[in-house]
């Protein structure tokens, strides 16, 4: 059915009104994570008061006991904890580690920043594996297809710690050209971003195959032909972009993959960030800091699923006018 | 007369599989050849093979430009060939306007492949361009994507990338079969328009009447040869082969109400089952959708009735409320205010619990027949699934082949995916299935528009046929004048959701009362 819709909003407005609408529903995304953190939290079996004076092992006093839930406010109501909860974090105040002994925010700035790193570097280098993957296996001819899917497919489905121990046996024991542990310096980022890259390149490149070979079939890159662009000219000038718009919405989704995949590829190369230290705080019950890494990790996640709209809309204005 | 084109014993074959055999033609500048034929005839792939874009291997004796030999042309020659020399309009502009990208970067792609302008000469040509295919406000559409364009301003804007260049060569591939008619007439005009300054244009369609209208020379082709060639006119009004006259008989305003239009299509099996009358009728009808500053009347005040035995046609170009006015026989679309009963009883706005019961009295048979197809299913199964279990004894599988005889199809299709079928057949499934329920009434929308006239033509004898043996009433919607004018005992003229005309065939053909009628009449090209 066309309509004669009412006069469209201006440009402006439309972006603006779907700005607020993201951060409106980005405030509430997080809002919901953090409840669930903290009621997950006490369906944990134990006495946090213990756990914050040393774990239950440690012999702590009676009073010891008392004063720690006074000064935590462990004696108040569930439901005022949880306002206070809240309140802290909708000021930014992330607390003290029990663990630690020192403010949250302290604890997990490098290690985000170094998570983060890994993250992004690996998701740049799994765009940049897959656009030419994607390119070749795409070239019409049938061996070119056979290995381009069979690559898709064998690196889509590599588990972590098996790709990481093959990197590490090959560049680092065998041929001695990056260190097997990352502790800081780009050298110790390639493996570890190769082994969480690789089977994202997979992903993008199968999904990215389909709509090529979609666009280059389509009547518009007959027409762009029939005016006498060359092969280049079509694939990279009008077909890459339709092939992209899939991998666009996929990276979104690839970003929680690598955050997950961050714990498995951080232990194996003792590299410090958020995944590892995500592991420990919650084996010592540091209900802060298991709170602040879930919080910002999802806010980490609000803010990529933002962005990842915004670069579909761009990539494809049809997006916006169907809104 | 300048040949601008010259074709000498041109054959072109997909890995030894010949589809294009020994053609010969020439085309001289300011001159119209159309390319007539059915699907598979080979018309797109000898026209591409002009481009040098037919994928096949190509071979002639002679295909030539005054200025260069086409035979022997390596392919980064042919790439400037292609929209200097040669222009090449496509039936699909929808699909042929890359949708991520402006008009005008698509216009600008053409100038700065083909000429050595600047720029700022580029943007200022490609305004010039927009403005001389007839888009107003040129400045705008520049900046505007495909998508935010009417069918007929997208096709204005896909020949203006195809004439960017100035070729004197211009070939439209089916360039209106998509359009409606008052669109279609307006592009018809610009070819004209084109030819009369100076290009050579070849149109490839199967339309005769558009053929009629702007054609001097007709070519047609069967099996990848040409079986007949000669002036419009000649060809047109004295067919010499089975073929054209096929072609010819084909188009249905040729033949009045009731008559066969193809005496050599099967005659179906008497059919047993005779349904009792069936009626729907709207009352006054008003439809809208959506709410407040958004809120758009789909139809408003509409009164018409469908019942056994008779076909009431509705026409109107896109948007007019066609497809509305079909939901809501259907049930399918609530109205705001009026009436529809089905042999006297509520239809509309009414719970579905109390309509499903009823819902087996009315058929529907869509245009995209192949799209409300399971793909996985066959043909049996997607039948079976619309004969239901409870049919008074009857086995589901006796009653799917007795269903695909009525529609003349063979019962070895039964297994066979739908994906393999031919368009015309994927339309005599549609019907079959509509059948299913044993209804009274059908509601067919451009139960046609997607196929060749010949198999068009198959499609509306057998309605016919079924309509006499059964009884049944159709609702047929259709943008094709000639279709409702064959179909039809009344017609219903819609306009922005209005009926403008509304009456019998003869009456409402030869005496349009409405000015709008007339122009949808006058925009009908004539066999």
């Amino acid at each position: 059915m066309t309509s004669i819709a009412a006069p469209p909003l201006s440009r402006a407005h439309r972006i603006g009104r779907w700005a607020l609408q993201r951060l409106v529903g980005g405030v509430v995304v997080l809002a919901a994570t953090a409840t669930i953190v903290f009621f997950a939290m006490r369906l944990i079996p134990g006495d946090p008061a213990e756990a914050i004076l040393g774990g239950p092992g440690s012999q702590t006093s009676a009073e010891a006991l008392a004063r720690v839930r006074a000064e935590y406010g462990l004696d108040d109501p569930l439901g005022v904890q949880y306002l206070h909860h809240l309140a802290r974090l909708a000021t930014g105040d992330l607390g003290t580690s029990y663990s630690l002994r020192m403010p949250v925010a302290d604890v997990i700035g490098p290690l985000l920043v170094s998570t983060l790193v890994l993250a992004f570097s690996a998701l740049a280098v799994a765009w940049a594996l897959a656009v030419p993957l994607t390119l070749f296996s795409t070239r019409g001819s049938r061996v070119a297809a056979l290995v381009g899917n069979g690559l898709e497919l064998t690196a889509a489905s590599l588990p972590h710690f098996w790709l990481a121990s093959i990197l590490i046996v090959t560049f680092s024991t065998g041929l001695g050209w990056l260190p097997p542990i990352s502790t800081g310096g780009v050298l110790g980022l390639v493996l570890p971003t190769l082994t969480l890259a690789i089977p994202v390149a997979g992903f993008l490149a199968q999904v990215m195959r389909d709509s090529l070979l979609d666009a280059l079939a389509s009547p518009f890159v007959l027409a762009s032909r029939a005016r006498g662009a060359g092969d280049a000219r079509v694939r990279f000038v009008h077909a890459l972009r339709h092939a992209a718009l899939p991998g666009v919405n996929l990276t979104a989704w690839a970003f929680g993959y690598l955050v997950s995949g961050a714990v498995v590829v951080e232990t194996i190369f003792a590299r410090p960030g958020l995944g590892r230290s995500l592991v420990s705080a919650v084996l010592d019950r540091d209900v802060p800091l298991v709170t602040a890494i879930v919080v910002v990790t999802a806010a980490a996640y609000v803010l990529i699923m933002i962005v990842a709209d915004a670069a579909a809309r761009i990539a494809d204005p049809r997006i916006e006018e169907r809104a | 007369m300048n040949t601008v084109l010259t074709v000498d014993g041109l054959s072109v074959d997909f890995g030894g599989r010949p589809v294009v055999h020994d053609v010969s033609f020439s085309l001289a500048a300011g001159e119209c050849l159309a390319v007539v034929g059915e699907s598979g005839a080979g018309k797109s792939v000898l026209v591409r093979s002009l481009l040098g874009l037919s994928g096949g291997t190509v071979a002639a004796r002679k295909m030539a430009t005054p200025r260069e030999d086409l035979t022997q042309v390596s392919e980064r020659r042919w790439r400037r060939i292609r929209g200097s020399q040669v222009g090449l309009i496509l039936q699909d502009a929808l699909g042929s306007l890359d949708p991520l990208r402006t008009v005008g970067r698509e216009i600008d792609e053409a100038l700065r492949l083909q000429t050595r302008l600047s720029a700022r000469e580029r943007r200022e040509r490609a305004e010039s361009l927009l403005e001389s295919v007839g888009l107003p406000e040129p400045k705008l559409r520049l900046r505007q994507r495909s998508g935010q364009l009417s069918g007929g301003q997208r096709q204005r804007a896909l020949i203006a990338t195809a004439i960017a260049a100035d070729p004197p060569i211009l070939i439209a591939d089916e360039p209106t079969t998509a359009l409606d008619v008052s669109t279609q007439a307006r592009i018809l005009a610009l070819l004209q328009d084109l030819t009369a300054r100076g290009t050579g244009l070849i149109l490839v369609s199967h339309d005769l009447a558009v053929v009629r209208t702007i054609a001097d020379r007709v070519m047609v082709m069967d099996g990848g040869r040409v079986v007949e060639s000669g002036f419009a006119d000649d060809v047109l009004d004295h067919p010499r082969t089975d073929i054209t006259r096929t072609l010819l008989a084909s188009v249905p305003s040729s033949k009045p109400r009731g008559e066969r239009l193809l005496s050599h299509s099967p005659q179906p099996l008497p059919v047993q089952r005779q349904r009792t009358a069936a009626e729907l009728r709207a009352t006054q009808i008003s439809v809208s959708f959506g709410r407040g500053t958004r809120r758009f009347t789909a139809l408003s005040d509409v009164s018409c009735r469908v019942a056994s035995g008779r076909t009431l046609g509705i026409v109107g170009e896109s948007g007019s409320g066609k497809t509305t006015l079909a939901r809501a026989f259907l049930g399918l679309a609530p109205i705001d205010s009026g009436s529809v009963t089905l042999d006297g009883g509520a239809w509309a706005n009414i719970p579905e619990r109390a309509r499903r019961a009823r819902r087996r009295s009315v058929g529907y048979v869509t245009q995209d027949s192949f799209a409300s197809f399971d793909p996985r299913w066959t043909v049996g199964r997607i039948i079976a699934d619309a004969v239901g279990r409870d049919e008074g004894g009857t086995a589901p599988k006796s009653r799917v082949a007795e269903l695909l005889t009525q529609v003349q199809l063979d019962n070895a299709l039964a297994n066979r995916s739908p994906a393999t079928l031919s368009g015309g057949q994927r339309q005599r499934v549609a019907i079959a299935r509509a059948l299913a329920g044993d209804p009274g009434l059908l509601v067919l929308d451009e139960p046609v528009s997607a196929l060749d006239v010949t198999v068009q033509a198959q499609i509306l004898d057998l309605l016919d046929d079924l309509q006499r043996v059964k009884g049944l009433g159709y609702l047929l919607i259709s943008h094709d004048m000639g279709v409702i004018q064959h179909m039809s005992d009344e017609i219903i003229v819609l306009r922005n959701g209005r009926i403008v005309e509304q009456g019998e065939p003869d009456a409402v053909l030869s005496r349009p009362s409405d000015p709008y009628t007339r122009a949808l009449l006058a925009d009908t090209p004539q066999l």
